[in-house]
């Protein structure tokens, strides 16, 4: 054995507790090395081998942290660890059932659209409260009839009128629409228009326009229905602006 | 109080192979105390830092024997994560006065004079097993950590014979105490250190 091996020997047998500290200093010395140098060696020797141990537990503890924490870890554990509250499939198949349902519905709506449905979506009835300032309409006889939903006698008083207003016209043609005679209530509601094209301001415009496009959808001219309807829907200042919405008119160009 | 699964715990890790109680460390450890440094101004990366440096310590204590036993390994981890947090808090210059009451509140068991076991001192160690190569790293854990005898080693490595093995020892040897020597700060940290018991 030569000197280099024999000394680790000795440095070796220090460090496992088999040489006392004297003991190898004295063998060292005898094996060619001064006090200092053999304090030197044994601090080395000693230092190395801590340096072993300590890397043979580091490098067995970081490979269990990596399968614990990588670095940027903090983004990918958010990633992984937030389990989404749908899963892509779930989504898949919400859209598929949304996707059905909205097709079923869009279906079932134009099979089964009519001008009746329609009209009686947005219909509202007429009331001269409402409608007007009770301080503008005299107290007529008519007048009081219609307050009184006495149709029949609205349209009987207004036959006996030698010139009927615009006024007149609207209360006597809703009242024949009341009593299903659209027929002449629609006349009368076209005369009302007819006669506000060169009337300033126009009376009862707005009023006759609603009605004559229910009138249309009741009887099932979908076409004039759908002209009065789209004139509304087109003018927001009309008074029957907020009846007519976007779908409406859809429903209403559907039955055309 | 240290339980029987404690006991049976710090047996394992003065094994050579310390890959099952260390797991069990990180699993049943790991997220509280990466929490507890997140609540006091550090990253998750800190926090998994802060963990790793901890069970270093736990380990190298249990195999050098100076391990008293007097806390629970919980506590143990708790309190010495707590002192290296701090330590890292002071390195990066960051006193304030949430560092100032988790100082007041922390126990201090365990004290730590200086952090031989910091991310940084491990990069550099791994930095000098990594020049003396795979063969050379693999003889000399066997021997001073593993405590294979040669003739073990011989199989192992599949050498001649023991001389041949012996003298490969030595080149390894020597050439690791080159690579230290070469880096004082290292050296420095690993004379303050006891050997394994």
């Amino acid at each position: 054995m030569n000197d280099a091996l024999l000394t680790e020997q000795y440095l070796d047998d220090f460090i496992k507790g088999n040489l006392s500290k004297e003991l190898i200093i004295k063998m060292l010395k005898d094996n060619g090395l001064t006090t200092a140098d053999a304090a030197s060696e044994i601090e080395l020797h000693q230092s190395a081998t801590a340096a072993i141990q300590r890397f043979a537990t580091i490098s067995q503890v970081q490979q269990i942290h990596k399968d614990f924490f990588t670095p940027g870890e903090t983004i990918k554990s958010q990633q992984a660890k937030t389990t989404p509250l749908i899963s892509m499939k779930t989504l898949m198949r919400a859209a598929a059932v949304l996707f059905f349902l909205i097709g079923g519905f869009i279906t079932y709506e134009i099979a089964t659209i009519s001008g009746d449905k329609i009209h009686q979506d947005i219909y509202q009835s007429f009331s001269l409260n409402t409608g007007r300032d009770i301080k503008e309409v005299s107290e007529s006889i008519i007048i009081r009839q219609f307050r009184q939903n006495n149709f029949k006698a609205v349209i009987e008083s207004y036959a006996e009128i030698a010139v009927p207003g615009n006024r007149e016209k609207f209360l006597a043609g809703y009242a024949y629409m009341q009593n299903n005679n659209y027929k002449e209530g629609i006349s009368l509601m076209e005369a009302i228009i007819t006669s506000n094209k060169n009337a300033n301001p126009p009376l009862y415009n707005d009023e006759a326009e609603y009605y004559l496009a229910m009138a249309y959808l009741k009887t099932g001219a979908h076409d004039k229905a759908y002209e009065f309807l789209s004139l509304i829907y087109n003018d927001v200042n009309h008074t029957y602006h907020e009846k007519i919405s976007w779908s409406v008119l859809m429903k209403a160009k559907w039955l055309k | 109080m240290i339980t029987s699964q404690q006991t049976e715990l710090l047996l394992e890790l003065q094994q050579p192979d310390i890959n099952k109680p260390v797991r069990f460390l990180y699993e049943n450890y790991f997220e509280g105390i990466v929490a507890q440094v997140c609540a006091n101004g550090g990253t998750r990366e800190d926090g998994a830092d802060i963990f790793q440096e901890a069970v270093i310590i736990l380990v190298d204590k249990v195999k050098t024997g100076s391990f008293r036993g007097e806390s629970s390994i919980k506590t143990f981890l708790t309190a010495v994560a707590k002192n290296t947090w701090l330590m890292e808090l002071r390195t990066r210059s960051r006193r304030n006065i949430r560092e100032k009451n988790y100082m007041t509140n922390a126990a201090t068991i365990v004290e730590i004079s200086d952090r031989v076991h910091s991310k940084p001192a491990n990069d550099s160690l791994n930095h000098v097993f990594a020049a003396i190569g795979d063969t050379c790293k693999g003889i000399l854990m066997g021997v001073y950590y593993k405590n294979k005898s040669m003739r073990d080693l011989l199989t192992e490595f599949n050498y001649e014979n023991e001389q041949v093995l012996r003298n490969k020892k030595s080149k390894c040897m020597k050439k690791l105490k080159e690579l230290l020597s070469t880096n004082r700060e290292l050296l420095q940290n690993l004379k303050n250190l006891s050997l394994y018991e």
